[in-house]
């Protein structure tokens, strides 16, 4: 591989990001007339970009979809919760605290695991492979005992710190979820955003409802679950 | 930019104007709640279950990104209206070819395909972006990341150079140039599964 190559690469690069123009361009379109081996290189270069942003894109839809389907499921059920908080609480109200059962009853109506995004991307790590199998059909306690082992490849490690940070708290273990979103948090990765929500959301389980309220406020317009995190602050 | 569009669309379209992951999420988020549902109704309604529905939204949106990116979307519809237009010919179009699709005992030989010319050459777009999901299995983790924040994130060599803490930019530069090589490599040999293709 020369220094040329690259160089080659780059200009491709900035051609089909519309990088270019003046005399850069008019020379560089020149070169493409003249040289079809070339010409050749650049259509299938901007057909692997369209691909490259294509399947990201689809990924990020279904990530949506996934996220507003269960908010829809959510939402008409909502109904419900006020009557089933109130039965609740004319029946507990003696033996336990109704304050936690309300924190409890606003935790299951939000936590909800994060869809399995990574099986699909094929991560060759066979420890992170069985914890997802386990993680999707929903045995969380024995997804733990995969995802609570260090990963094959270091690339891995935020996934799998992810995904078994979930599955402590779909198991009521507050306390080691807020340790693994802890650590995640502050930290640059796909999952940057999540790790808000879910450290919110495991502080709420823990009962610290005010530093949730904390973690949650962080959450930005347009990020993961802000509508949610505005629901829950009651904005 | 056409003037006439309603405020959200126009904020749609600026979102996607900006080359940062963040703004086209929110672009798409925007997307997903304005016109997610006429399509679903319309497939659903026309013989199709919610997979299929998804399906031809998620194809319905990459077929509208690429008409703005290409200049052929200049505003002159509202954006749903447009995908509306889009996702119809598509799902007609997978109507008339396959005939496991029926609405009420019947087939749909003669359902009109509007402005065929907004799904022209598209179809072998949409099927190259499933070959290129499988080619990326083939590629290492880091590549694969490499590649996702370059082309799609719009990351700079320096910001790829810092996440992965390469000692120069330089490193980082040979390591996209050799994932990218052997990308194409595999691209222009054909190098995936043909059924990916149908």
């Amino acid at each position: 591989m020369a220094r040329e190559d690259i160089d080659i690469q780059d200009e491709i690069d900035q051609y089909v990001n519309g990088l270019m123009s003046g005399e850069r361009l008019e020379a560089f379109e020149q070169k493409l007339a003249n040289d079809p081996v070339l010409g050749e290189r650049v259509e299938r270069f901007q057909r692997i970009v369209f691909g490259l942003e294509g399947v990201n894109i689809k990924d990020q839809l279904r990530e949506i979809h996934i996220e507003r389907s269960g908010l829809h499921q959510r939402r008409s059920l909502r109904w419900i919760l006020p009557i089933a908080a109130s039965i609740l609480l004319l029946l507990t109200f003696w033996i336990v605290d109704p304050f936690e059962e309300d924190n409890k009853a606003v935790f299951n109506e939000y936590f909800k695991p994060f869809p399995d995004l990574i099986s699909v991307r094929n991560t060759n790590d066979n420890l992170l492979d069985q914890g997802m199998k386990l993680y999707v059909a929903g045995k969380y306690e024995q997804a733990i005992g995969f995802l609570g082992q260090k990963a094959d490849s270091g690339d891995n490690e935020v996934h799998r710190r992810f995904y078994l940070g979930i599955c402590y708290l779909a198991t009521d273990r507050s306390k080691e979820a807020i340790q693994v979103f802890s650590e995640l948090q502050g930290v640059d990765h796909v999952y940057t955003q999540q790790v808000r929500w879910y450290l919110g959301l495991s502080h709420w389980q823990s009962g610290n409802i005010d530093e949730a309220k904390r973690v949650l406020q962080q959450i930005q317009a347009g990020e993961y679950e802000y509508q949610n995190a505005r629901e829950i602050l009651g904005l | 930019m056409n003037q006439t569009l309603k405020q959200k669309d126009r904020e749609i379209l600026e979102l996607l104007s900006q080359s940062d992951e963040r703004s086209k999420n929110m672009a798409f988020r925007k997307i997903y709640d304005d016109c997610f549902q006429q399509i679903n109704k319309l497939v659903i309604g026309k013989g199709g279950t919610a997979e299929t529905a998804f399906d031809v939204f998620q194809d319905t949106v990459l077929i509208f990104y690429s008409h703005l990116k290409e200049g052929r979307y200049r505003g002159e519809a509202a954006i749903c209206t447009y995908m509306y237009t889009i996702a119809r010919n598509i799902w007609y179009q997978e109507l008339r070819k396959n005939a496991k699709y029926k609405v009420d005992g019947q087939l749909h030989e003669n359902l009109i395909i509007e402005e065929p010319e907004l799904l022209e050459i598209n179809k072998k777009q949409l099927s190259e972006v499933e070959v290129i999901r499988s080619l990326l299995k083939k590629l290492d983790v880091d590549c694969r990341k490499i590649l996702t924040m370059f082309y799609y994130q719009k990351k700079t060599m320096q910001e790829i150079t810092e996440a992965f803490g390469f000692n120069a930019v330089q490193s980082a530069k040979t390591k996209k140039y050799r994932c990218m090589k052997k990308l194409e490599d595999l691209f222009a040999e054909g190098d995936f599964d043909k059924e990916q293709l149908i």
